[in-house]
């Protein structure tokens, strides 16, 4: 009990710790006082530029990308009562991927709003075959079934249209941005992905009682007075509007909505309502600290954000296989 | 208010399952439903609860399903149980009814759970996770669910299914004190014995049809047992027991 009262404000702090962290990480050397400057607007224009369109995106994006992302599989989870259901694995990443790689392969320059918007569609698809293909039951197989044939359709279609692509520098381009990372975002991208990610994560927020009730299966729920139909269309579109508009801008990044409520379920008794703003919370820090992190490792590039989070995630999820597999067909 | 169901018919993938059926419970009534396998219970009981779509007829009260669900809890047949929860996060589950997407839980909704885990003895595992608990404890514990939603009328679909003689006992006893204190209970029972034991009244139901309805001596009699579950049956002061099957059960 003291535990899950403590979760909310202990992660709020790492959060801060991080976000502090993050903005002090890079190549050019900031110290708190340069911050505070900047802040304040009183610091050198080099100075400033650095703090507002280099270090400052990566901090809001991390908070947007992660904790949407994070949000999205505590909500996924609960709709389909499966702890394995996660936005990167079950194909929703990958297809908003697709999405985006097609609006950018057609080249609607001068209309940014283009690639989220594709890269949504992308996602919406998706969430909704796979809902359609698993929804009716909470088997996991059927799920990690529909999800590998999703992932495997959105890349033999992204693979597709690289492989068709004119131009070898814009197919760099776009294999570099599908791995996914915050580098090099302005606060343009920040403020073009901001709206839908919000509004999604409100979405995702009001179905809480919902997937509450789903702990006892979905005629129980019904029963106590919600409606299935309402509740699966609130998480998909909620959960498509955060993945592809996150997508959009910071490329596909895998595994943060499997590994944050994995670690946090317990300390929140299990309870899929309660897991989710503490979801968003451990969304934001997972990635505030990838991010510090592959600006910290020594070597000549820095490393993709997507490439760290599947380094961390993938081993979880065959752990979870192995764990789930157990109480679950 | 009775809850009532005005001659519905209830098609499911095509084929019609209930067929012109009424009931009608009224409070303080244990009303058992009972009937061989096929015959249409669980449907006719959950089209009641307003689970399912009707082809024709209407259930009343007609309400919406806020307020539905706020009228008549229902105990599904064997429910699920998804998450490891504590049993008394579970029962509190019952709750959900009354509260609005934000709104937190006030005194009377405590009330409600702290008194439908008295009744059901459940207090002692109140930390535990409801999974990992026995089929007589589990069973109890969605039964306090029912309960906490404090609903004039209870549908519970065999909620003795996988229960033991005495634990089926304990059960039942419960169901009846519910009725006793006001509310109107609606059972789906397979064993005749406990159906005629504890029910005010008994439904007959067979081939989506309502076959009898009345009193047990009426209900449960030679001729109504050989024309819808076709035995034959030996009788003593309070129990019956099946010795045969009748060669040409209609």
């Amino acid at each position: 009990m003291n535990t899950q009262r403590l979760l909310i404000p202990i992660l709020i702090s790492v959060v801060i710790v991080l976000s502090g962290v993050s903005l002090l990480v890079g190549p050019a050397d900031l110290g708190p006082k340069d911050l505070i400057a900047s802040l304040s607007g009183t610091s050198d224009e080099v100075t400033q530029t650095i703090f507002w369109q280099i270090r400052l995106p990566r901090v809001l994006l991390a908070f947007l990308v992660g904790g949407s992302l994070g949000l999205s599989g505590a909500a996924l989870q609960g709709l389909l009562r499966n702890p394995l259901a996660e936005p990167g694995i079950i194909g929703v990443s990958a297809s908003a991927g697709f999405g985006a790689v097609l609006a950018l392969y057609f080249a609607t320059f001068g209309m940014a709003w283009s690639v989220s918007v594709a890269a949504m569609t992308g996602a919406l698809i998706a969430t909704l075959v796979l809902v359609f293909l698993a929804g009716r039951d909470a088997s996991v197989l059927t799920l990690i079934l529909a999800g590998v044939a999703i992932n495997s359709l959105a890349a033999a279609l992204t693979a597709l249209a690289l492989n068709l692509s004119p131009n070898p520098f814009a197919l760099a381009d776009m294999v570099h941005w599908l791995m996914g990372s915050f580098a090099d975002r302005s606060l343009d991208d920040v403020l073009l992905s901001a709206p839908f990610i919000l509004f999604g994560s409100a979405l995702l927020l009001t179905s809480g009682r919902g997937i509450q009730a789903l702990v006892l299966g979905e005629e129980t729920a019904q029963s106590l007075g919600f409606s299935l139909l309402r509740l699966r269309l609130v998480v998909i579109f909620g959960s498509a509007l955060c993945v592809g508009a996150g997508v959009a801008v910071s490329g596909a990044i895998g595994f943060v909505g499997l590994v944050v409520p994995h670690i946090l379920r317990p300390f929140t008794g299990h309870d899929p309502a309660r897991l989710l703003w503490p979801s968003i919370l451990g969304g934001a820090a997972l990635l505030l600290a990838a991010d510090c992190l592959v600006r910290l490792l020594p070597g000549g590039q820095e490393l993709k954000l997507g490439v760290v989070t599947a380094l961390i995630g993938a081993p979880m999820f065959l752990h979870l296989i192995w764990t789930t597999r157990k109480y679950m067909r | 208010m009775n809850l009532e169901a005005r001659h519905i018919s209830v098609r499911l993938a095509g084929r019609t399952i209930i067929k012109d059926a009424s009931i009608s419970v009224t409070p303080g009534e244990l009303v058992a439903l009972i009937g061989p396998n096929g015959a249409g219970k669980s449907t006719f009981l959950r089209a009641l609860a307003g689970l399912l779509p009707l082809a024709s007829g209407e259930i009343c009260p007609q309400q919406d399903m806020k307020a539905y669900a706020r009228f008549r809890a229902y105990l599904g047949q064997e429910p699920v149980i998804h998450w490891p929860v504590t049993v008394e996060r579970l029962v509190s589950l019952g709750r959900l009814p009354h509260l609005d997407a934000f709104q937190k839980p006030d005194a009377e909704d405590r009330a409600a759970i702290a008194h439908a885990m008295d009744v059901t003895s459940v207090q002692e595992f109140a930390d535990r996770p409801a999974i990992h608990l026995s089929a007589g404890e589990r069973a109890r514990v969605l039964l306090a669910r029912a309960l906490a939603t404090r609903t004039p009328y209870i549908l519970a679909d065999e909620p003795v299914a996988a229960l033991d003689p005495y634990h089926a006992f304990g059960m039942m006893e419960l169901l009846a004190l519910e009725a006793k204190a006001g509310r109107g209970v609606l059972v789906v029972l397979h064993d005749l014995n406990l159906a005629a034991r504890f029910a005010d009244r008994l439904v007959l139901m067979n081939k989506g049809k309502v076959a009898a309805d009345g009193e047990k001596d009426v209900v449960l009699s030679d001729r109504m047992l050989a024309n819808t579950y076709g035995i034959k049956v030996a009788r003593g002061p309070d129990w019956l027991a099946p010795v045969g099957r009748v060669a040409n059960g209609d």
